[in-house]
């Protein structure tokens, strides 16, 4: 044997033993994940979002614009049940136009999607709305507690998954709403979009 | 070689593990966002208004929007079942070509979805009407004519103006 061969047999050695370890290192992670993947994240929507439900006619070749805010009754949720212990990450991406066909001149309006979010453990939509956080703009992700502490000192850590324990689940909101315009010069007809919510536990 | 081989199977495995473990945690929902918007709303002549006025028994002639065949006829092409409102002159003056002599017509129009004249409905003033499930909408126009008592040979001709708008 080479002494080339033996250095690269015992760098070998190595590289495939701190794969192991790193594996090993991940493998209690796993376990943790797979603990809130037996809790579950669930999302329920309410519906889409139709300008039309603010505004029933909207008009071509003007400069106006339609908005649906938090306080109309046009607005929509998605409803998240989650580990009441744990904290969620919303990502929430949207297309900033609505458009017609391919889009382009002519077939696409502007559309800035807002959002907010209530995690006071309502499960009542109105109840929760009425304490809702509205976030600024430019915004895309956030980061919240599935059940807001509203007093006392910071709660323990998560309870670890153990035999026959069953965490405790919480009721979040996320409010979506928006606005479109100026509507502009466009073609009549049909316009849309699209708004993806990604939630997730969030791993610190 | 072989064991080269062996480090990038246990690599790739690690990150397949770890990528996996992520996704198993996220969940998504899409909602979409639209709007139906009004395009222009447009007018085509399908048919003039004309009189052949032969001999003189009254002094004024009466075209019946609902079923004389005299009549213009004018479509309204927009946004299907959009609400629409349409708005007329009353009454124009009909020149003569010589400029020497004028007759009076007050219109009377009548409309409906289908390009049925008998089927027509009689408007009164500023009617607001609902476009059909294809966005059209048919207009017949008669009315009045007056004056004929001054009236001589030769050709009169007027406009008539029609304006026609969404209402939002």
């Amino acid at each position: 044997m080479t002494l080339h061969a033996h250095i690269l047999k015992r760098w070998g050695m190595l590289i495939l033993l701190s794969v192991f370890v790193i594996r090993i290192g991940e493998a209690q992670k796993i376990n943790f994940g797979a603990y809130t993947t037996s809790q579950g994240i669930f999302l329920t929507k309410s519906g889409d979002l139709n300008f039309n439900d603010k505004q029933p006619m909207i008009a071509s070749n003007s400069s106006s614009t339609v908005t649906i805010a938090l306080s109309d009754i046009e607005y929509q949720y998605i409803k998240i049940v989650a580990d009441a212990e744990r904290d969620i990450t919303i990502t929430v991406t949207s297309d900033t136009y609505l458009i017609i066909g391919a889009g382009g001149p002519g077939k696409q309006i502007p559309f800035a999607c807002s959002f907010a979010y209530s995690n006071l453990g309502s499960a009542v939509v109105a109840t929760a709305k009425s304490s809702a956080v509205e976030i600024p703009v430019g915004f895309t992700a956030i980061t919240l507690p599935m059940l807001r502490r509203t007093a006392g000192v910071p709660a323990p850590p998560p309870t670890p998954a153990h035999g026959g324990y069953t965490a405790p689940s919480a009721t979040a909101y996320l409010f979506l709403y928006g606005t479109l315009g100026p509507v502009g010069n466009v073609s009549g007809g049909y316009y849309s979009g699209t708004i993806n919510v990604s939630v997730n536990y969030t791993t610190y | 070689m072989m064991r080269y081989l062996i480090y990038v199977l246990a690599m790739s495995m690690l990150i397949g593990y770890m990528a996996d473990a992520q996704s198993k945690n996220r969940v998504v929902a899409t909602i979409t966002a639209s709007a139906v918007v009004l395009g222009n709303v447009d007018m085509t002549v399908v048919k003039d208004l004309e009189f052949e006025i032969d001999s003189l028994s009254s002094t004024a002639l009466i075209v019946n929007p609902q079923n004389d065949g005299h009549c213009g006829e004018i479509k309204i092409v927009g946004n299907p079942n959009s609400l629409v409102r349409v708005t007329n002159e009353k009454q124009s003056v009909l020149q003569h070509e010589s400029g020497q002599s004028q007759l009076y017509f007050t219109y009377n129009l009548s409309g409906s979805t289908s390009e049925v004249q008998r089927g027509s409905v009689l408007f009164t003033q500023n009617n607001e009407v609902r476009l059909s499930d294809r966005g059209v909408y048919y207009l017949w126009v008669g009315g009045k004519l007056s004056g004929l008592e001054n009236i001589i040979p030769g050709n009169y001709t007027m406009e008539l103006k029609i304006d026609v708008e969404y209402i939002l």
